[in-house]
């Protein structure tokens, strides 16, 4: 599928801030009134997630042919997973600009509770709906699958997490609770990495029931596209198709994992290690940012992993030389089975 | 029952012309549901909205190949997934026949629609900011202010061998039932659950019988009586005039 950037940003944002604010409901409800938890922090974080989160909102309008009437995408949450999002995302940020206001004119620690917990329901929800609008296309058997939910939300919850470990450094929260976000956000970057390797290897040998010969209706073996219809690249061949798709593959899957997950890991090992080095604030600095950019590049490659069953109309359509995965998949003999 | 319209197309018919494609851009550019807008129509790399396309496969291995001609145009499906997953409800299928259709005023050009149909029938407008695609001639089917025999899609209209036929597939009576059922009309990709509502009629080998005096006789060729011509003949329906 094409890489559509707004959507990355989208992604990538909105589910780190949306990981900001579940830290910091964790660690104010857990930690309120006692001082180890300073204001400046909630301020700071609190301020971060929204900013991510409506950074997020405004890049994804780009996306939309008609943003003007983008809050109609609210009406069908009975049915769409995308409308879902919309709704889910715009209580998060509701919810964390509320929380922030409560906080900020002293609300007592049992109304930040109960409107943290109902933002972090909020939060889930987004997560779950916003991934979903990509595993619900059964006819992308690369998003279409169990780890599309599973990443999205540990990416966001991780990143978020990293994001808030640099903001604790500069606000002065206690050290204890330093090394405890930074052990807890190493963890769940190493159960991260496993699952983005388990989905890389899930998508390496993913297919889909359909081919050529039941797309069109010829049950023959040889079937090859002489004229696509169109004097030039259109609609279905630029929203479906990334003409670099094949050539990029490994070197990205590479770069994801270095930037996103190993550059990361390595330096809050570093500093969960030695503990006075969590202290250089720089270093979690540098992991946060490695992380979103990171994932940056890997949500805008799952976008070009992603391939639309309709390819298989053009198949051999080779006026860009892309040719389509499904098809150099079954001529290295893995199942693409008739019915 | 309500009604359940659709397109049968005559794969064995069909020449790879275009015309029901052009005639379908010439009517609804100007239809209730246009434009059609064009990017670039006379430059180097000309694009633009099409609500239907004819796609040209080459099947078989050299050379004993066979030309397809698949036009493919929204297959108004049953259970429609562009439906299904539309955030604002700008895309619906109509209860009374079936038709899937597109409100450009409430679509908000999000194409996630466009990414849930696997036939690939659905085209953007990125003048319009909309999704558009065919409307299986809504404006012309019912339209009173046309001739009744012109109450037609333009595309079926238009198709100079009559590879196209409209009707309604749920009235067994209908000449569209009915040749689907005669000629074993067939649905694209029947194992994913869209039930597309629009079918294809499959190619055919036609075989016929040649006597070889009829071969003496009307092509008129002097056969040595000694050389034994072949009695059979197979022929494609490449070979032949379909009536
Ligand atoms: S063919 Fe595609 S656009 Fe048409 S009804 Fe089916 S899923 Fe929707
Ligand atoms: S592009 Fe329009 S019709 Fe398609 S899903 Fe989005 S709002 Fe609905
Ligand atoms: S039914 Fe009408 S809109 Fe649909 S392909 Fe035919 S001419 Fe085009």
């Amino acid at each position: 599928m094409h890489p559509e950037i707004s959507l990355v940003l989208l992604t990538v944002l909105a589910g780190a801030g949306q990981g900001i604010f579940i830290l910091l409901v964790a660690l104010n409800s857990l930690f309120y009134g006692t001082g180890a938890v300073p204001s400046e922090y909630i301020v700071a974080a609190g301020a971060i997630s929204l900013l991510f989160q409506v950074g997020g909102i405004i890049t994804s309008t780009a996306h939309l042919g008609n943003p003007h009437r983008g809050w109609r995408a609210m009406l069908m949450i009975k049915n769409s997973w995308l409308s879902r999002e919309v709704v889910t995302l715009s209580l998060s940020v509701g919810i964390t600009a509320l929380y922030l206001l409560l906080y900020y004119s002293g609300a007592t620690g049992t109304v930040l509770f109960v409107t943290g917990m109902v933002g972090i329901a909020a939060n889930l929800g987004f997560y779950l709906s916003c991934s979903m609008v990509y595993a619900s296309v059964t006819f992308i058997r690369e998003w279409s699958n169990a780890f599309t939910p599973l990443n999205f939300t540990l990416f966001g919850i991780t990143s978020g997490f990293g994001v808030n470990l640099a903001i604790a450094h500069y606000t002065h929260v206690n050290t204890d609770i330093l090394f405890g976000i930074n052990s807890l956000t190493l963890a769940l970057a190493l159960v991260a990495l496993i699952m983005k390797l388990l989905s890389y290897r899930f998508n390496a040998t993913a297919y889909v029931s359909v081919n050529v010969k039941n797309a069109i209706g010829v049950n023959d073996p040889n079937i090859k596209l002489m004229d696509m219809g169109a004097s030039y690249d259109h609609y279905n061949t630029k929203e479906y198709f990334y003409e670099n798709a094949e050539k990029i593959t490994r070197k990205t899957m590479f770069l994801v994992l270095t930037v996103a997950f190993l550059v990361p890991i390595i330096l809050w090992t570093v500093a969960a290690l030695k503990r006075e080095m969590a202290y250089i604030p720089e270093l979690t600095v540098i992991a946060a940012i490695a992380m979103i950019a990171g994932l940056i590049i890997e949500r805008r490659f799952f976008f070009i992993q992603g391939n639309n069953v309709q390819n298989l109309y053009y198949a051999n359509f080779r006026s860009t030389g892309v040719r389509n995965p499904l098809e150099s998949r079954a001529r290295k003999g893995t199942p693409v089975p008739m019915n | 029952m309500n009604k359940r319209m659709a397109l049968v197309i005559d794969l064995n018919k069909c020449v790879g012309c275009h015309a029901c494609a052009t005639n379908c851009k010439a009517w609804n550019t100007g239809g209730d549901y246009g434009p059609l807008t064009d990017v670039e129509p006379y430059g180097k790399n000309p694009d633009g909205v099409w609500f239907n396309r004819v796609q040209t496969y080459e099947v078989g291995k050299y050379p004993n190949t066979e030309i397809l001609y698949l036009p493919k145009s929204c297959m108004h499906c049953k259970d429609a997934p562009c439906v299904k997953v539309c955030p604002t409800s700008a895309t619906y299928k109509r209860e009374s026949d079936g038709i899937v259709l597109v409100n450009y005023e409430e679509c908000i050009g999000c194409k996630y629609c466009s990414w849930a149909c696997p036939y690939g029938c659905r085209e953007f407008d990125d003048y319009d900011g909309v999704m558009k695609k065919c409307t299986l001639c809504v404006d012309r089917i019912y339209n009173e202010n046309l001739p009744e025999e012109e109450r037609q899609p333009a595309c079926v209209l238009a198709c100079p061998t009559r590879a196209r036929t409209f009707g309604n597939i749920n009235d067994p009576e209908s000449e569209a039932a009915v040749k689907i059922k005669e000629r074993n009309g067939y649905k694209l990709m029947p194992e994913v659950s869209t039930s597309p509502s629009n079918h294809y009629l499959p190619k055919q080998k036609v075989k016929i019988q040649i006597d070889e005096d009829e071969i003496l006789t009307r092509k008129h060729v002097i056969v040595e009586t000694e050389k034994k011509v072949s009695s059979y003949a197979e022929v494609t329906s490449d070979d032949i005039a379909v009536p």
